[in-house]
């Protein structure tokens, strides 16, 4: 922690993006900190710089325009919790952020950080995912948006390379009749990294019409999963098709054994906890 | 913009008072509280923002100040457990409850809870003991104590409200 490196705190995503470059992608962002500190304390992140967003303004807040809503990178997880555009919008967002850390780290980190790091069991991916987000990214070669989808190449690993800067994150408003829950399998009920979790998206009471369903911390990569969605999508909503979207869910994982559980538990873990979700928008749930 | 190993010159008020040196970038804030400021109580549990020992309030909002850099209390109020009682050296109602209750074992994780019940009771006056304990999850206990620390929650609580209705 002694050696000192090259350091800046940018106001503007222009001056930021200019650092990240003069330095060659050898820069790394630091927003709220709370993981990438702990990399640098354990050495398992050497930056040659640090580029702190923090006072960069235009990327803090949550807003409604025409029929999306975008959220700033910088947004806290607490801004999450308590925000009143997102508990009218998508509860499950809020619920979701108070899952998360706890109440000292949620003051501090950030929801671009969590995507940004790409941890495969970053809790805000599955929502966002099955919401349909698209991120917003700055740099080389250009300003650009993509599907969230999209954006996680493997672990710690996304599309953006080290002259890029996460932005912003918008959502298609849902439509009338559209619910999204998310629900989490954890051993402990506080400052725990989910072992499996599961996002889904349904428009339609009785029958389905539109259907997206998400698993975090069970492939290298949080990952939507087409197949379970289309058992769901034109049929009626019933325990048939939500035990057969479960078997989808299982056989589309790809999940390893590590400290916090095995692979063949994750899968099992998988298929019920899929259908439970699913179970619980049909009773209704609505975060 | 600082060229490669520069030290950078923050200014940081901690309870009142402003501390200045010059610090790496990496420098964390616990770091500049106890090897700056010289001040003590904020211990170091785990260093990794998973105990809360080091809790501490940063312009208001309680952070672990572990995983926050020095850098980013620059400008900012901080304060720490010897910053919440009173001038004459009262205790704040939540450190008399933690006594009363006896809600300190080894006394470690003491100074951190305190300070994070200190928030939550500033977010939520009328909790129950059930989203107190959810309200402290950030903060562990070695000595596994929890119960007397929940009771002394709700007792500040109780207190806390007292007075404010009498002075009504």
């Amino acid at each position: 922690m002694e050696t000192t490196i090259a350091y800046m705190k940018p106001k503007t995503v222009k001056e930021a993006l200019k650092f990240l470059q003069k330095h060659g992608g050898n820069a790394k962002i630091i927003a709220g900190g709370t993981d990438l500190l702990n990399q640098i304390k354990k050495g398992a992140k050497t930056p040659a710089a640090l580029v702190n967003l923090k006072d960069v303004e235009e990327l803090r807040g949550i807003a409604v325009t025409g029929k999306t809503v975008t959220i700033g990178a910088l947004t806290t997880l607490f801004e999450i919790q308590n925000s009143e555009i997102l508990a009218e919008h998508f509860p499950v967002l809020p619920y979701t952020a108070s899952l998360m850390a706890s109440p000292q780290v949620r003051n501090v980190a950030t929801v671009g950080g969590n995507l940004a790091n790409a941890a495969p069991s970053a809790d805000m991916a599955p929502p966002l995912l099955v919401l349909a987000a698209k991120v917003e990214i700055h740099g080389p070669p250009k300003k650009r948006l993509i599907p969230l989808a999209d954006f996680f190449t493997g672990p710690g690993e996304t599309v953006m390379t080290g002259e890029n800067i996460l932005t912003r994150i918008k959502i298609p408003l849902m439509p009338k009749g559209a619910r999204c829950i998310y629900r989490v399998h954890t051993l402990r009920e506080a400052m725990d990294i989910s072992m499996v979790s599961v996002a889904a998206y349904i428009k339609g009471r009785r029958k389905v019409g539109k259907a997206r369903v998400a698993l975090g911390a069970v492939a290298p990569v949080p990952m939507l999963v087409p197949e379970a969605a289309e058992v769901l999508e034109g049929q009626p909503f019933i325990p048939e098709r939500i035990i057969a979207a479960g078997v989808e869910a299982r056989e589309a994982c790809k999940p390893i054994d590590d400290v916090r559980a095995s692979a063949n538990y994750r899968r099992h873990i998988v298929e019920i906890l899929t259908r439970r979700t699913l179970q619980e928008i049909a009773d209704g749930a609505t975060s | 913009m600082t060229a490669k190993g520069e030290m950078i010159s923050i200014t940081v008020t901690i309870n009142g008072l402003p501390y200045t040196a010059a610090v790496s970038a990496t420098m964390n804030l616990t770091d500049f509280i106890r090897e700056v400021a010289n001040l003590t109580g904020t211990n170091v549990g785990c260093g990794e923002g998973e105990c809360g020992a080091c809790t501490v309030f940063l312009d208001g909002s309680s952070v672990n100040s572990c995983i926050v850099l020095a850098v980013d209390a620059d400008g900012k109020e901080v304060t720490t457990i010897e910053g919440i009682g009173g001038p004459n050296g009262d205790l704040h109602p939540v450190q008399q409850a933690f006594i009363d209750c006896g809600a300190i074992q080894c006394g470690f994780c003491t100074p951190g809870m305190i300070m994070q019940a200190i928030w939550f009771l500033k977010q939520n006056p009328d909790p129950t003991p059930e989203e107190v304990r959810a309200g402290l999850e950030g903060n562990l206990c070695r000595c596994t104590g929890y119960e007397k620390i929940v009771d002394a929650v709700l007792t500040a609580a109780q207190q806390m409200n007292a007075v404010e209705t009498s002075v009504r």
